[in-house]
């Protein structure tokens, strides 16, 4: 293999985001306590760096490093996402990080490196490739969830997500092996056109990836971890990890389907696996979400009932369904982003603020962050005119003009369920009279976290932006489906 | 002189209530007064645009002033609407309510007015979008925006279980229209793989071709929706339930126009698109409406309070709205659309002066009044004409409606039993004299049993413009209708034609009822 000029170009995001990474660790040695915000922003600027690069590298749409590394449109669709994730995150952090006492340049960095792996599972040409992106994603991750070391939970989050994510990396990692031994290739685009030469062993070996995978995008029966990962994690990371972890996740999974697995023979098999697996996740996400009391858990089955819809976007395996997925993944982001940014809002020292209970007759007191809390769970509910509702739409039309009827009345019954958790805010907002406990900070949302209003009301607008005129970002998933590179 | 507005009419008359809402923003928390007379002003507004569009308006079956702008490219998903006979009076109506639940919110609403008002303003902009919208998608978005409104409507300012109506009311209405989705969805599909382009134009799915099994099964889907809304007898229990709760606006809306939406959906989709299946199912549909008529009107009958009789009630009424529209006879569709707004007059009212009393009395139930027509003079003798015409008395507009309902199934020949199912349907109209007359006696007349009646205020001034304003056109249906039928009559007769084969088609279908008689000019005396 021979490295070329060229093949750094196509790699310019990756390379910018570890060089910021480089230097907040440096800089972080040099920064007192009260200029410890400077941080923040200098991530911040390279997230936004590495977004604009984005445009220039749009020449390089060929697979780079021998095929390992593909910066196609597919790629750089998800690339964005992760950059506007990263961003989004680093806003809702700043405010909690002070309260939590946790402010240190490590998270940052933790942040920039798992944003990094995130990137390279996106552009993975080669399934070597993959399991090196999930792993640097994942250890980022693992420390982050437990970054509040001197609370129980947050302990508690990292070891098991950590234990788990170990034991699906090994599923993984066997299925690779599995897959190899009967295709005798590694590159994603070489697996489809070549002949396995023990069918089962190639099954085996597909089974176990998705088995790895689901347990990254928190499928039923894979999820058992999300719950308490998401309540113990701090919730600036808990928002992270329920729309970056996951929207990579689907970001291989498509590439794999779309590509590696797009054989008529794998299709014939994993087709009932994935319609099983994406009803008994929605369903069961939904269901059990009905019985929460604490918002962040509810979130969590919430992030499980909206992999099942995602997972049932794959069961058609055309490019709408495709493109409906990438669709949802930023409504997803968007409106995910904002309920946990509610939540951030209402914390304060030693108190978490992720009790449904806590919003208590908030709608009346903080007026705007009522509205916008309103606004993101009418979107997660998918009433219209939000961008939910529209990457619902989405996802149900591909899969009805595939004739899967019953995956798409299933899923619509699915979301009339998650209806009645999502309004539960709402009546706790606005319906039920507040009792006694008074916020030791009475200042406006605006006055006690500027960066955190300020990311809420910019997904709040995208959200009814991209709710109201979807066409540039459906299209722009369905050009990234047209022009994948094989 | 305002024609330059022709083209943007329905636009404006679309969305000006929700630059109403948006400019309420700006209006100071505690300045009530000032946002009651901006929402008053804006609803008088509102209501004089959509007189334009009555002016303008000719007599055909074409939707009119149609106006198409490009919104989801490359999904066949468009701004498109128009409006056609049968829009144009619910549209009417829609706004006329408006202005008149705006006057009720000077004294019906305490707290939080600048809101409620907003939730109005946001909720008709809803509603009248529903009515107007052309495009599949964008029905279902003015759909299921109406929700997020009457949702906050009845769970803020409503009464005690308001939480648990509200959420019920939500949930029951998203079944029916998701389900109504995934038919509009399928359809949409089925549409690109006959025609080989998509799109979710009312006026290209009406082309569409399906199998008798595929129709019926959408016809279930799309039912399903509107029956829950309208409501159907077995799909009724939220309705009491919201009615009860909801602030008086509340039910006069959800009453007046809501419930609408389920009816004007039968005769706007899903009677058009799916007409073998319909054929099929107007024995069932018949049976439910009958059901429908003598369960509601039995149940009123029992009631101890004045809302829940008012809101059984209306399940008794819609009953017959359903009937004439399942007669599928022009004479009997007709006087579907007249009930629909029949209904939305009288009960409306009726809800406004159940809340008059309430405002006074802080009670609703039956036994604690009696003797009022001594005390409130003016009350007693609106609430007795509204009571009538509910009813049913020639010379008020329920009569016309009931009238042309019953003749249109009497004559409809799309089935043999539908004579029967006249007869049966009738009795509803006496069991509505019964708990209705029942009830104004109970209320009305008699000794004042309860101290607490002998000082109650009659009418403000207010009030009575608000109830002059109704009577009106109680009075105008009740004498003249063909000031309205003769309007809906062209895009009644295109939905007939298109549905029932010609060979059921009864002679009234063509306007004249048998025995010659032209129906405009004889048959509404």
């Amino acid at each position: 293999m021979n490295l070329a000029l060229p093949d750094f170009g196509s790699i310019l995001p990756l390379l910018i985001l570890t060089g910021t990474a480089l230097v907040v660790l440096i800089m972080d040695l040099f920064l007192d306590e009260k200029m410890k915000f400077i941080n923040g922003l200098v991530v911040l600027l390279g997230f936004a760096i590495a977004l604009v690069s984005m445009y220039w590298i749009q020449d390089y749409e060929v697979p780079a490093f021998g095929g390992f590394f593909i910066m196609d449109r597919l790629s750089i669709f998800f690339n964005m996402l992760f950059c506007l994730i990263g961003g989004m995150t680093v806003l809702l952090s700043y405010n909690y990080l002070k309260i939590e006492g946790i402010d240190r340049g490590e998270y940052y960095v933790l942040l920039l490196i798992a944003t990094v792996g995130m990137m390279l599972l996106a552009s993975a040409g080669n399934l070597v490739m993959v399991f090196l992106g999930l792993e640097t994603m994942s250890i980022p991750v693992y420390v982050l969830a437990g970054f509040r070391k001197k609370r129980a939970e947050g302990a508690e989050a990292a070891l098991k997500y950590f234990l788990i994510g170990a034991f699906a990396a090994g599923f993984l990692l066997y299925g690779m092996a599995l897959v190899y031994a009967a295709t005798g290739t590694l590159d994603i685009g070489k697996i489809a056109s070549a002949v396995p030469t023990s069918k089962p062993l190639f099954l085996v070996g597909v089974g176990l990836i998705i088995i790895g995978l689901g347990f990254k995008v928190s499928a039923v029966p894979f999820h058992m971890w999300t719950p308490d990962v998401y309540q113990g994690a701090p919730t600036p990371i808990t928002a992270y990890m329920s729309v970056g972890v996951k929207a990579a996740g689907f970001a291989i999974l498509i590439r794999l389907f779309n590509v590696a697995f797009s054989g008529e023979m794998v299709t014939a098999n994993t087709r009932e696996v994935l319609w099983v697996l994406s009803v008994v996740t929605m369903t069961l996400g939904n269901i059990v979400a009905l019985t929460q009391t604490n918002l962040k858990r509810m979130l969590a089955y919430s992030s499980i009932a909206h992999a099942g819809y995602l997972l049932a976007a794959l069961v058609p395996g055309t490019r709408e369904s495709f493109a409906s997925i990438l669709y949802y993944l930023v409504a997803y982001a968007l409106m995910n982003l904002g309920a946990f940014g509610c939540i951030i809002l209402t914390a304060w020292k030693g108190h978490e603020g992720d009790e449904i209970d806590d919003f208590r007759g908030m709608g009346w007191e903080k007026p705007v962050m009522g509205v916008v809390l309103s606004i993101f769970m009418f979107s997660l509910a998918g009433i219209p005119p939000t961008a939910g509702f529209l990457g619902k739409f989405f996802v149900f039309s591909s899969i009805i003009k595939s004739k899967f009827y019953w995956l798409a009345v299933l899923g619509i019954l699915n979301s009339v369920v998650s209806v009645y958790y999502y309004l539960r805010v709402t009546v706790v907002l606005y319906m039920e009279p507040k009792e006694t406990t008074v916020h030791p900070d009475d200042r406006s949302v605006f006055a006690r976290g500027p960066f955190v209003a300020g990311a809420l009301f910019a997904c709040a607008a995208l959200v009814l932006i991209i709710g109201i005129w979807p066409y540039y970002f459906y299209s722009a998933a369905l050009r990234a489906m047209i022009y994948i590179i094989p | 002189m305002l024609s330059f507005l022709c083209p943007w009419i329905l636009t404006i008359v679309i969305f000006l209530p929700l630059v109403g809402m948006l400019a309420l923003f700006f209006v100071p928390k505690d300045r009530d007064d000032l946002a009651r007379h901006s929402t008053l002003a804006l609803a008088v507004i509102e209501f004089l645009a959509s007189l334009l569009i009555f002016k303008w308006f000719k007599i055909n079956d074409e939707f009119q002033m149609r106006l198409a702008i490009e919104w989801i490219s490359g999904f066949g998903i468009n701004y498109h609407v128009g409006v056609d006979g049968i829009s144009l009076f619910l549209v009417l109506l829609t706004t006329f309510l408006t202005v008149i639940v705006a006057l009720a919110a000077y004294s019906g609403v305490k707290e939080r007015v600048r809101e409620y008002l907003m939730m109005m303003l946001l909720l008709e902009t809803g509603m009248v979008g529903t009515f107007l919208a052309l495009n599949m998608f964008l029905f279902y978005v003015f759909w299921e925006l109406m929700l997020i409104p009457m949702y906050f409507l009845i769970g803020v300012w409503g009464g005690e279980r308001k939480i648990y109506a509200a959420i019920k009311f939500f949930i029951y209405t998203m079944v029916g229209s998701l389900l109504m989705l995934v038919a509009i969805l399928a359809m949409v599909w089925i549409y690109k793989e006959q025609n080989g382009q998509i799109s979710f134009e009312y006026i290209h799915l009406l082309n569409i071709k399906l199998s008798l099994k595929a129709q019926l099964l959408m016809f279930g889907a799309f039912a399903l929706a509107f029956a829950i809304k309208v409501p159907m007898f077995p799909f009724h229990t939220w309705l009491p339930d919201a009615h009860v709760e909801a602030p008086t606006g509340g039910s006069v809306i959800l009453a007046g126009v809501l419930l609408k939406m389920g009816t004007y959906g039968f005769l706007r989709f899903a009677i058009p698109f799916f007409p073998d299946a319909v054929i099929k199912m107007v024995p069932y549909m018949m049976t439910l409406a009958a059901i429908g008529i003598i369960y509601g009107a039995l149940v009123s009958m029992v009631q101890p309070d004045l809302k829940k009789l008012v809101a059984f009630s209306s399940v008794s009424h819609l009953g017959f709205v359903m009937l004439g529209m399942f007669a599928l006879t022009s004479i009997g569709i007709q006087g579907s659309v007249l009930q629909m707004v029949n209904h939305g007059l009288s009960t409306g009212a009726l809800f406004l002066l159940v809340g008059v009393i309430y405002e006074r009395r802080h009670t609703r139930l039956i036994s604690d009044f009696g003797g009022l027509s001594k005390v409130m003079p003016v009350y007693g003798a609106v609430f007795m004409i509204i009571m009538l015409s509910s009813v049913g008395l020639p010379g008020l507009n329920g009569f016309v409606g009931e009238f042309l309902i019953l003749v249109g199934t009497f004559t409809s020949h799309v089935h043999p039993w539908m004579k029967a199912f006249a007869v049966i349907s009738t009795t509803g109209v006496i069991f509505a004299a019964v708990y209705l007359l029942w009830m104004y006696q109970r209320v009305m007349f008699g000794p004042v049993k309860h101290p607490e009646n002998e000082k109650l205020e009659d009418l403000s001034r207010r009030e009575l413009v608000m109830f002059l304003l109704i009577l009106v056109f109680v009075f105008w249906i009740g004498i003249y209708p063909k000031t309205f039928t003769k309007r809906m009559e062209p895009a009644v007769n295109k939905v007939v034609e298109r549905v029932v084969p010609a060979h059921l088609r009864s002679a009234s279908a063509s306007g004249v009822l048998p025995g010659g008689i032209k129906v405009h000019e004889e048959g509404r005396r």
